[in-house]
């Protein structure tokens, strides 16, 4: 769970479990993130991700990578309950976050922007597909990230995955190092 | 077999069977592939589909996001990714408060562990779909 107070209208990165040793601060509706309602979290959600390309550190050239990727995350976040038609819930708006964060320290224009979609029961993931290699990054939770990467060759598939924590940045960049790498 | 609940694959259903399934738009990735988000759950290892001998893609559609499309899977290609793991499985719902009787439910019967072959199998079943009806944002 994340620990936020109901009475800051900002809050740190490190509130966000995963990410306790970054100083970052993202603007957020706390009061609205606070509300029971479930469109009322959806939209704090996409108040997180849309200010994040403000933070300082934002990369000249990443810019545009970023914005492009918190866009998609934005459409997903303001996912309605229900939306899979069997009345299962959007990614939740700490899992949102923590992508939005993510997807900061990744910034990068050597690969694709990532598509980004839903994953049933309230989590989400990333893809990225170049020159036959695929990554996949899920989110099932605050803390972890799921991998899945696929090389597609003469011979067939590869697979790989694994988890591993979501704070170690190091990693989802090597992931994303090797779908560049030729 | 190696099916670690009560569902389990049923021979009854042909390979030839076609499995119906609602993907919504935002699963779908440059207009037309399905992402393998469209098969993973973070609940629910199994994937609801309908049969295609009792029921139509326009009534599936009918019973899920208006704003989805309708793919169809073999059954026997869907046996075949990881035979003893990978199943299909008749899941009729009965008539409720709820929901209405759906005869045509059945489920893609997978396991969440190993966690590998969960989400191989996830990428080979989006890999295997065919639009029969396409996504909202693709239709004329």
């Amino acid at each position: 769970m994340t620990t936020l107070a109901p009475s800051r209208d900002r809050i740190v990165t490190s509130d966000v479990p995963g990410f306790p040793e970054i100083a970052h601060i993202i603007t957020m509706d706390t009061q609205r993130l606070m509300r029971r309602s479930v469109r009322a979290e959806a939209e704090a959600a996409v108040s997180c991700v849309t200010d994040l390309t403000t933070m300082p550190g934002v990369r000249a050239n990443g810019r545009d990578w970023l914005c492009q990727a918190l866009n998609r995350l934005e459409s997903v976040a303001a996912l309605p309950p229900g939306w899979d038609g069997e009345g299962g819930p959007p990614p939740s708006p700490q899992i949102v976050a923590s992508a939005a964060i993510l997807l900061y320290y990744l910034q990068q224009d050597d690969v694709p922007v990532p598509f980004i979609c839903p994953i049933a029961g309230g989590a989400l993931q990333m893809e990225w597909s170049f020159a036959g290699r695929e990554v996949e990054l899920e989110l099932l939770d605050q803390q972890t990230v799921a991998f899945l990467r696929v090389e597609s060759g003469t011979t067939g598939r590869t697979f790989e995955s694994g988890e591993y924590p979501i704070s170690d940045i190091n990693r989802s960049r090597e992931l994303l190092d090797w779908l560049a790498r030729t | 077999m190696d099916l670690n609940s009560s569902l389990k694959d049923d021979p009854s259903i042909p390979d030839s069977e076609s499995l119906l399934k609602t993907v919504h738009p935002t699963q779908v990735k440059d207009g037309n592939t399905v992402s393998t988000g469209a098969f993973k759950s973070r609940t629910n290892p199994h994937t609801s589909v309908e049969l295609g001998s009792l029921t139509t893609p326009e009534d599936t559609l009918k019973r899920r996001a208006q704003d989805a499309g309708v793919v169809r899977l073999a059954t026997g290609a869907v046996r075949g990714i990881k035979p003893g793991v990978v199943g299909v499985s008749r899941h009729p719902i009965p008539e409720s408060e709820l929901q209405r009787a759906n005869p045509a439910h059945a489920i893609i019967i997978r396991q969440l562990k190993p966690n590998r072959v969960y989400k191989e199998a996830a990428y080979t079943l989006a890999t295997l779909c065919e639009w029969v009806i396409g996504p909202a944002p693709a239709r004329p």
